[in-house]
């Protein structure tokens, strides 16, 4: 990953860099974090791919451990945790039980699924992991992400919204506050949804192993993503 | 010569057909002994493998080809050959015990396992079997060249047939057509029936031909037969054949042994001194992983096919596909992520989970699985 051009100052655009670049530029680490600066370039690349190839919303940059259900006591590197637009993960056994609701309710096919948030470790392709540091990476973070924590991070021409992210793309700037930038009523009340008050968690996220997507950045500047669990889970029928 | 294998197991058949699993596993005395041959795990029992199957889910690799074409390998048979992981298993847990089979059975048929007066015993044995092989086998290709010679004089006599409907009487004829290849199988004949066929062929008074030559019947009688009718030759030199009892030395055929039970006594001689006991089998770095997923109840296989370390199984192999692909490490040992990737990739395009995993500390394995995520 090659480093952005040293500039004095940050924030005024400079259109001689990228749009990646700039937006590095513009997205400094907070002073108490204690992560080294390729390891946040590298997140950062990571997040721009995740908002504008896949279309990611509420991204946020965490560099300490999660409130809750994390046993480690420090990051070992900062791990994004955003929105899909679609579903990302369902587990199988989850996968059934939707079709036979479906089934039971005399419909056809999928039914609307909300998105659930997902944490994203990045990595470069070329680094030599080892299993100690999954193992930290996962003992550092919680089930689920949480709403509120961690870093929001500045897109460039992008409203600062309190959480949301208006998709530009949707041209929605109407993106309130509190509410879900995606309509869709949950069919399930278990389902959990961008912004997580009032409903339960979904049995299937607290239920199965934790999980994260394994970010991994190539020379090409690609990224690729892979859903490690950790335990033992079983394959999804593609 | 051909080398004949005899078994001399005579096994009961099997009482009824229930296979569901109320047959006894006490039918298998425990612990059950492995056999050490050359650095590999061996059973040779069919009930020991179906014991570890149906209640130890230890499922193992079966090697056993035919010995005259080994090459004909998409079914394998006994006996049986165990990872060294699986073997350790069963040793920890007390299920089976690892027996040096070169050192025991030196021992069973050496130092005082069998007496000298066994011995020459079991020796003559198997001298009377490989006799009685011979002889089977000689009365086989007598047969066959009977039925070729038959065919043959079928053959002939149509031609004559032919031939003296057509053009008139002429009992010579062209040569023969060779007997037909498949009759004779076994190639020691060849020379021979090349050289009764022209018998056949010609007519009576060219005797001179039969003679000079090896025959494979040795009796007297047999010879003039031949010489005086074709008709009469074979069936007579086949059913002398059949009462013959001395077989000459050159045709008695090697035997070997295809068990030691016989032999060797069933329950080992007191006297004898125990073997000594082997250490655990060495097993590789993945065996924490190993002991984990067995213990969650996976039928694990060697993953060669997939360039992994094991298959795991939720259940038997005959019922179900398996789920992941295995590879152990250690806790702390470096790994390329280009090979996770590539795991994940291969696992994910054959509908299966890439599973990594190690002792995290003493006695707490944990694992990680992969799969692409489709973005």
């Amino acid at each position: 990953m090659s480093t952005p051009r040293n500039s004095s100052s940050s924030t005024p655009e400079d259109p001689t860099l990228s749009g990646l670049h700039q937006f590095i530029q513009d997205n400094r680490p907070p002073r108490d974090a204690t992560h080294e600066a390729h390891a946040h370039k590298l997140a950062l690349q990571v997040a721009h791919n995740l908002r504008f190839q896949h279309g990611w919303t509420e991204i946020r940059l965490h560099y300490h451990p999660s409130r809750q259900q994390a046993t480690a006591h420090s990051l070992p590197r900062p791990v994004i945790s955003g929105l899909p637009p679609q579903r990302l993960y369902m587990h199988p056994d989850e996968q059934i039980e939707v079709l036979q609701r479906q089934r039971e309710q005399g419909k056809a096919g999928w039914p609307e699924v909300a998105p659930e948030r997902e944490w994203v470790v990045p990595s470069q392709l070329q680094e030599s992991w080892t299993l100690r540091r999954f193992g930290d990476v996962f003992d550092a973070l919680s089930a689920v992400p949480a709403e509120k924590e961690g870093g929001r991070l500045h897109f460039a021409n992008a409203i600062q919204l309190d959480g949301d992210e208006g998709l530009e793309m949707m041209g929605n700037r109407s993106g309130s506050g509190a509410g879900s930038p995606f309509n869709s009523t949950p069919e399930r009340e278990g389902t959990v949804t961008s912004n997580g008050n009032g409903h339960a968690p979904n049995k299937w996220r607290t239920g199965q192993p934790k999980r994260v997507l394994l970010a991994t950045l190539d020379d090409d500047s690609t990224v690729v993503y892979y859903i490690v669990h950790d335990g033992i889970v079983k394959p999804r029928q593609n | 010569m051909p080398n004949v294998l005899f078994s001399t197991i005579r096994r009961p058949p099997p009482k009824s057909d229930d296979m569901s699993g109320s047959k006894p596993s006490s039918a298998v005395s425990a612990p059950v002994p492995i056999y050490l041959v050359a650095h590999r795990y061996m059973l040779y029992d069919i009930d020991t493998v179906l014991a570890l199957r149906r209640d130890h889910h230890i499922i193992g690799t079966l090697i056993g080809t035919l010995p005259q074409s080994p090459q004909q390998n998409v079914f394998c048979g006994l006996p049986l050959e165990l990872m060294p992981e699986e073997a350790r298993l069963l040793v920890e847990e007390g299920v089976a015990y690892v027996v040096d089979d070169v050192q025991a059975h030196k021992q069973g048929f050496l130092d005082r396992g069998l007496s000298g007066e066994e011995r020459k015993m079991y020796v003559n044995a198997l001298q009377r079997q490989g006799a009685d092989a011979g002889r089977v086998t000689r009365i086989r290709a007598a047969e066959r060249k009977e039925r070729g010679l038959a065919q043959q004089r079928q053959k002939q006599a149509r031609k004559d047939l032919n031939k003296s409907t057509i053009e008139g009487a002429d009992t010579q004829t062209e040569d023969g057509d060779e007997i037909p290849s498949n009759t004779l199988a076994d190639p020691t004949c060849t020379t021979e029936t090349g050289s009764v066929s022209t018998e056949t062929d010609k007519t009576v008074n060219e005797e001179d031909d039969a003679q000079g030559h090896d025959s494979l019947f040795t009796s007297r009688e047999d010879s003039i037969s031949a010489r005086e009718g074709s008709r009469s030759a074979t069936p007579v030199s086949v059913r002398s054949l059949r009462h013959k009892l001395t077989v000459p030395d050159d045709e008695i055929q090697p035997i070997t042994p295809t068990t030691s039970y016989p032999p060797l006594p069933q329950h080992p001689n007191k006297d004898a001194p125990p073997l000594p006991t082997l250490p655990l089998p060495t097993v590789p770095t993945s065996y924490p992983l190993f002991k984990f997923l067995h213990s969650r109840g996976y039928f694990l296989a060697p993953g060669l096919r997939f360039g992994c370390q094991y298959m795991a199984y939720p259940g038997d192999p005959l019922r179900y596909h398996s789920h992941f692909l295995c590879n152990g490490l250690d806790w702390d040992q470096d790994f390329d992520l280009m090979e996770l990737v590539g795991g994940g990739r291969l696992g994910t395009g054959v509908k299966k989970g890439f599973l990594i995993g190690g002792e995290e500390q003493e006695g707490k394995p944990r694992a990680f699985c992969v799969e692409w995520s489709g973005m």
